[in-house]
């Protein structure tokens, strides 16, 4: 207890001096010192893993679990994390907090490991179709009509529509869906997305997203809308 | 004057990307005269608001999630076996 009063006013001190030191605009000197005294509040310092675990695990799990939807898989992610972390401590910047760094880690092994699970169930890019050609003429114009939906409010309120909802995700082709998935259910911004699936530029991505949103207002047409497509059209 | 076709795409891109402002007039003027493009433009906005509401059902029970306790202790002794 004394000795951490005792460190308290000693920093109290530090910062007295820091702040004359200012006040004379000797700011070269001023760094000097600190950087020779190496003061406290100059940078954060790292708790011990033990305690990160503890303050972060939950959060780390949850960041994890998001965008996995897999529970063991997310809680060897955070052992991993932790480890790398642990193994990396002299690398960690005083100026991050210590979460957002931890969180930074956990973000790459995330990626990894969606990347390693997508390379075992690859399929052909090539070999899906090419929804955009039988929606649109050689000039560009939609092909026939864009059928209406019949009260999409109403479809909101139903859980039948979200089990349609994720028929038609699951039906997607194999790399639109992952797409899709990462960005609309998991949240990921689109460089993560490139970087998880491999995808060399983020145009590339924009057309999967594309094909991908296309094919599933298809779906729903056919699977949910079509049935009150005799009465009034609204959308 | 975009195509259709164009004016699918960048329906879909404004949900990832900002557009530019050129984009965005040429996307807008295009809705303004047609109508299948304007319903196709509405209908990803249903499908985008549709999709946020299936992952907040999905993130619910995610939000609350905790690091089960076996695990918690299973890391720690990896941790303590990795710092000795």
């Amino acid at each position: 207890m004394t000795s951490a009063v005792t460190v308290g006013s000693e920093t109290a001190a530090h910062w007295r001096s820091g702040l004359a030191l200012r006040t004379t605009q000797q700011h070269g000197r001023m760094s000097a010192w600190f950087r020779l005294t190496g003061h406290p509040a100059m940078e954060t310092r790292l708790s011990d893993p033990e305690t990160w675990l503890h303050e972060h695990g939950d959060s780390l799990y949850r960041f994890a679990l998001q965008r996995t939807g897999d529970p063991a898989k997310s809680e060897d992610l955070v052992q991993d994390t932790l480890i790398a972390a642990l193994q990396s401590r002299d690398r960690f910047s005083g100026n991050a907090q210590e979460r957002t760094w931890l969180i930074g880690i956990l973000k790459h092994k995330v990626i990894d490991h969606l990347r390693i699970r997508d390379r075992e169930v690859a399929t052909d890019f090539d070999a899906e179709p090419d929804l955009e050609s039988e929606h649109f003429n050689a000039r560009g114009r939609w092909q026939g009509t864009v059928p209406a939906w019949h009260d999409p409010d109403s479809a909101l309120q139903q859980d039948a529509f979200f089990s349609t909802l994720e028929q038609c995700i699951d039906a997607l082709p194999q790399r639109a869906g992952e797409a899709f998935r990462l960005r609309e259910l998991h949240g990921l911004d689109t460089d993560e997305i490139c970087a998880a699936l491999e995808i060399g530029t983020a145009n590339n991505l924009f057309v999967i997203l594309s094909r991908a949103r296309m094919s599933l207002r298809d779906c729903l047409t056919e699977h949910w809308f079509q049935a009150g497509a005799q009465e009034t059209e609204s959308c | 004057m975009l195509s259709c076709r164009e004016v699918s795409r960048l329906a879909s891109e404004r949900m990832d990307r900002e557009l530019s402002w050129r984009e965005q007039i040429a996307f807008y003027m295009h809705l303004m005269m047609c109508r299948l493009c304007r319903r196709y433009a509405r209908q990803l906005a249903l499908l985008q608001r549709a999709t946020g509401k299936l992952r907040q059902r999905r993130d619910d029970p995610v939000d609350w999630a905790a690091l089960p306790e076996e695990a918690r202790e299973r890391i720690a002794r990896r941790l303590r076996e990795n710092s000795a």
